[in-house]
């Protein structure tokens, strides 16, 4: 990166980094991991930044490779990569206020339960907002896919007990 | 599938992360980590282009006087040496320092084992780099400075080889030739195949088009002086090539030396520093500050820093004032020599 890349590149960063540590932190298993997908997301986008056309386009398909590379990893070698649990009282930045990008206990819960694939979809769809023609093309899969694998998820959160309240309160005002 | 339900996941997954704000400490950790990525790449990527200039510099008539020792340096009267081809022109007191530096750095030892360990501080992390001198080779190790966990890699080809180096020429004009050819061959669009394709990203037409840099203007002594300062602080670097790349640095107009210098570290240094001159089309520089620090014993790389200008319009968060400091720095902290890889310093 020359001088103005760099510039382009922290502009970008500003505008747009709340939106990425948000997406992170619903598709990463723990806050930990979100804020490493979030700094890695940002160190690959400026490794090539001179090379990619739609840097959001690009820091969506990279967080999402990087979460099911990582929940690959750990399922074949859990000693080695879990060093630490989130929120273990050793993990010295665990005591950092920045870096508490906590969720809702029983939202993370229930995200828990779906698939690295399941989450992403949901949090393009309805947090970033993306058409589901957008959403197939980010993650390489079919438009079909996109809706069968948003609407089973929905209806898994929907089954899930501690998000129970939510859904039925919803329905009794209708 | 109802519609509300999509309605209350939308309004769930907005407002449980509405909180979620990044430090702004990243991007300035992610720039400093890329900027020395950079530095180091360009050298490395010398393999390229490094042994065809080598064999090149055969035929490139040698500057007679490059491998002059101290004694013969042309004093401020003039060189009366008989037969000397030395300019007859008066060094100035920082061209001088770089001679003695180029002088000292001659007279070191090449070390013969086989890898090179070298331990650097940044201002985010510990790393130790072992670089195999046949293969060029790396394999890396991290430890965050806020005690996070050892991250570790191995990267193919990630430096020139001692032979490559070994082969590069040492002449004062064809070094610099060779330099400059180095660096636009390193900096081509061609030297960067890959990457996401516009095809790629066309397919998703999510966000906004961001603008492209504008190319940057870079003169051939800012390409020298980049890429000989970038290739000082490799351990592989021949006794002769450094000596040389010091000469190469007392020819180029704007660097400026400080014999009494230290680096962060406290240790005394001999401190080369330019102002980069490349910029903006318009020949304005932004006056971004480069600089090593060296041994004055060993002629060995202590530092190296970036340093943005006082009222500089780049902000950063270590700067939020843009008054100018040290946005990035390498320490480097040790060179030893093993014959075997060892193992991670940091026990990931």
């Amino acid at each position: 990166m020359d001088k103005r890349q760099t510039r382009a590149f922290e502009e970008f960063a500003a505008g747009s980094g709340a939106e990425l540590l948000r997406i992170a932190t619903l598709i990463a298993p723990d806050p930990h991991t979100a804020e490493d997908v979030y700094q890695e997301t940002l160190q690959r986008l400026a490794a090539r930044w001179s090379r990619v056309d739609n840097p959001k386009a690009f820091c969506r398909r990279v967080m999402y490779n990087i979460v099911v590379d990582q929940t690959r990893a750990r399922a074949r070698r859990p000693h080695e990569l879990r060093l630490f649990d989130a929120g273990e009282k050793s993990d010295p930045r665990s005591a950092d206020p920045h870096h508490s990008v906590e969720l809702w206990p029983p939202l993370r819960e229930a995200l828990d339960t779906l698939t690295v694939q399941q989450r992403t979809v949901l949090v393009l769809r309805y947090l970033d907002d993306r058409s589901e023609t957008e959403v197939a093309a980010l993650l390489g899969i079919s438009v079909g896919t996109v809706k069968s694998t948003a609407s089973r998820a929905i209806a898994h959160l929907r089954a899930f007990p501690g998000l129970a309240d939510i859904f039925i309160t919803t329905d009794s005002m209708l | 599938m109802r519609a509300t339900d999509e309605d209350i996941i939308r309004d769930l997954l907005h407002r449980s992360t509405n909180h979620v704000r990044p430090p702004a400490s990243v991007v300035t950790e992610v720039v400093a980590r890329q900027r020395r990525h950079d530095r180091r790449r360009r050298v490395a990527s010398l393999a390229a282009t490094g042994a065809a200039l080598g064999t090149a510099a055969g035929v490139i008539a040698v500057v007679p006087g490059h491998s002059a020792p101290a004694s013969s340096i042309p004093a401020a009267s003039g060189s009366t040496r008989p037969g000397s081809t030395q300019p007859a022109i008066r060094l100035t007191a920082d061209q001088r320092e770089l001679y003695r530096l180029s002088s000292v750095a001659a007279k070191q030892a090449q070390d013969q084992e086989r890898y090179a360990v070298m331990s650097t501080e940044g201002s985010d992390v510990r790393d130790t780099s072992v670089i195999d001198s046949r293969t060029g080779n790396m394999w890396s190790y991290q430890a965050g400075t806020d005690g996070s966990p050892s991250g570790k890699g191995y990267t193919p080809r990630y430096s020139p080889t001692a032979a490559q180096f070994a082969a590069m020429p040492t002449g004062l004009a064809a070094l610099r030739a060779a330099l400059i050819a180095q660096w636009k061959a390193q900096n081509s669009p061609a030297a960067n195949p890959g990457g996401w394709t516009a095809a790629q990203s066309a397919a998703g037409k999510t966000g906004h088009a961001f603008p492209k840099a504008a190319p940057i203007v870079v003169s051939d002594d800012d390409m020298v002086f980049q890429q000989a300062s970038d290739m000082l602080w490799n351990p592989l670097v021949s006794p002769p090539l450094r000596s040389a790349l010091y000469k190469v640095l007392a020819s180029v107009p704007g660097v400026t030396v400080n014999s009494s210098a230290h680096d962060s570290m406290g240790r005394p240094a001999v401190e080369i520093s330019r102002v980069d001159d490349s910029g903006f089309p318009s020949g304005k520089s932004d006056g971004i500050s480069y600089a090593t620090y060296e041994s004055a014993a060993t002629g060995a790389v202590l530092e190296s820093t970036v340093t943005y200008p006082p009222g500089s319009d780049i902000v950063t968060p270590q700067d939020p004032t843009g008054n100018g400091t040290v946005v990035d720095t390498t320490v480097y902290t040790s060179v030893t020599w093993a014959s075997a890889v060892p193992a991670d310093p940091y026990g990931g």
